[in-house]
C-alpha cells in the first residue's frame, strides 16, 4: 500500500515516514516540496494522501489546495477517489465549506503529534484494506 | 544504586566521541530542534541529547532542565548505552534497584521515569544517548518506541554530519 505524504516541516515529515515504514505497515513517500509532490503525483499511483496545507484559508494559489484538485481532477496517476488526510494549521466552517467539494477523509488540526499523523496512516491503510473486494 | 559498568569497548567510544569535536560546545538548532520536538511528542518535561564522557555525561541539547552535566556514575545514560536491546526504560526508578536511591531520583530533577536510545556510530560504538525524563511513573508502547528510535535516527544523521565537519576542519 503506497501513501503521499507531502508535508514541508522536515523534522515530523521524516519521523513520521521513518517510524511508518518501521512498523512496516505502509510504503510512504515523502514530498517536502509541493512541485515534488504534484510531480510524484503525476508518475506514481498512490492508494492514499496525506497533504499538509500551507495557509489557513486555501485559496486557488494554494498549492496543498492544488494537490488535492490535482488527484480528485484525475490530474494524477491515481485513482480520482483516493482516501485523502488534511494536515492544516485550524479549521472553522468556511474552511470546511472549501474542503467539502473535495471529498476529504479526514482533517488533522494542528498542534498534533507525529503519532496522530501515523495513526491516521494506519487508519488509512486499514480502511483501503477492508474497501479492497 | 547501581553504577553504571565501563562498555568493553570504551576507549575506542571515548576517541570517536572525541573526534566528533562536540563536547563542551554551544548548542546548536540542528540538535536544539530535536529534544524540543522529542518533548512535545512524549509530552515530558526533560529530554536530552546525552554525550556520556570518560566521568560525566554533558549535554548537547536539553529541554526542561538547568544542569548541562553530571557525574557518569549516577548517569541513567551511562547504563542506557550498555543495553544490547537498543533502549532502556526505566517505568518507576523509585522500584527499580539501579536507581531508586540514585540522587538524581532522590533529589532534583527527582526522575521517575526514563526512556534512553543509544547513539550507535557508524563503527558500532554508542556515544550518548537520546533520552526522555518524565517526573512520574510512565511507559512507552510499541508506537510511541518505534518513534523514539526514528528520532534517534535523525539525530544519528546530523552527528554523522558533525562528523564531516570535525573532519573536514582537521584537514584544513
Amino acid at each position: 500500500m503506497k501513501i503521499l505524504l507531502s508535508e514541508p516541516a522536515d523534522l515530523l515529515r521524516r519521523t513520521v515516514s521513518l517510524t511508518v515504514r518501521s512498523l512496516g505497515m505502509v510504503d510512504v513517500t515523502e514530498a517536502a516540496t509541493y512541485p515534488v509532490a504534484r510531480q510524484l503525483c503525476e508518475l506514481r499511483r498512490f492508494d492514499g494522501a496525506v497533504i499538509a496545507f500551507e495557509a489557513d484559508i486555501p485559496c486557488d494559489a494554494c498549492t496543498g489546495l492544488a494537490l488535492v484538485r490535482q488527484i480528485r481532477q484525475g490530474r494524477s496517476a491515481s485513482p480520482t477517489s483516493i482516501p485523502i488526510v488534511v494536515l492544516v494549521d485550524s479549521c472553522d466552517a468556511r474552511m470546511l465549506d472549501i474542503l467539502r467539494p473535495y471529498g476529504v477523509h479526514r482533517v488533522l488540526i494542528k498542534p498534533f503529534r507525529a503519532r496522530d499523523v501515523i495513526e491516521t496512516i494506519t487508519s488509512l491503510g486499514k480502511d483501503i484494506c477492508a474497501a479492497v473486494p | 544504586m547501581i553504577s553504571p559498568s565501563l562498555p568493553r569497548n570504551e576507549d575506542q567510544r571515548l576517541q570517536v566521541l572525541y573526534d566528533l569535536l562536540l563536547l563542551d560546545t554551544p548548542p546548536e538548532e540542528r540538535f536544539d530542534r530535536i529534544v524540543e520536538f522529542a518533548s512535545t511528542e512524549f509530552d515530558v518535561p526533560i529530554c536530552l541529547i546525552s554525550l556520556v564522557d570518560r566521568d560525566r555525561q554533558w549535554f548537547k541539547a536539553k529541554v526542561g532542565l538547568d544542569a548541562c552535566e553530571t557525574s557518569r556514575d549516577i548517569s541513567f545514560c551511562a547504563h542506557a548505552i550498555l543495553e544490547s536491546n537498543d533502549l532502556l526504560i526505566v517505568m518507576d526508578a523509585h522500584a527499580d534497584q539501579r536507581f531508586h536511591d540514585n540522587p538524581l531520583v532522590t533529589g532534583a530533577p527527582h526522575i521517575r521515569f526514563y526512556a534512553g536510545v543509544p547513539l550507535v556510530m557508524d563503527d558500532g560504538l554508542a556515544i550518548g544517548t537520546l533520552c526522555l525524563i518524565d517526573t512520574v511513573p510512565r511507559t512507552l508502547d510499541d508506537v510511541d518506541q518505534a518513534i523514539l528510535r526514528s528520532l534517534r535516527d535523525l539525530l544519528a544523521l546530523e552527528l554523522r554530519s558533525a562528523k564531516h565537519d570535525a573532519t573536514m576542519k582537521g584537514e584544513t
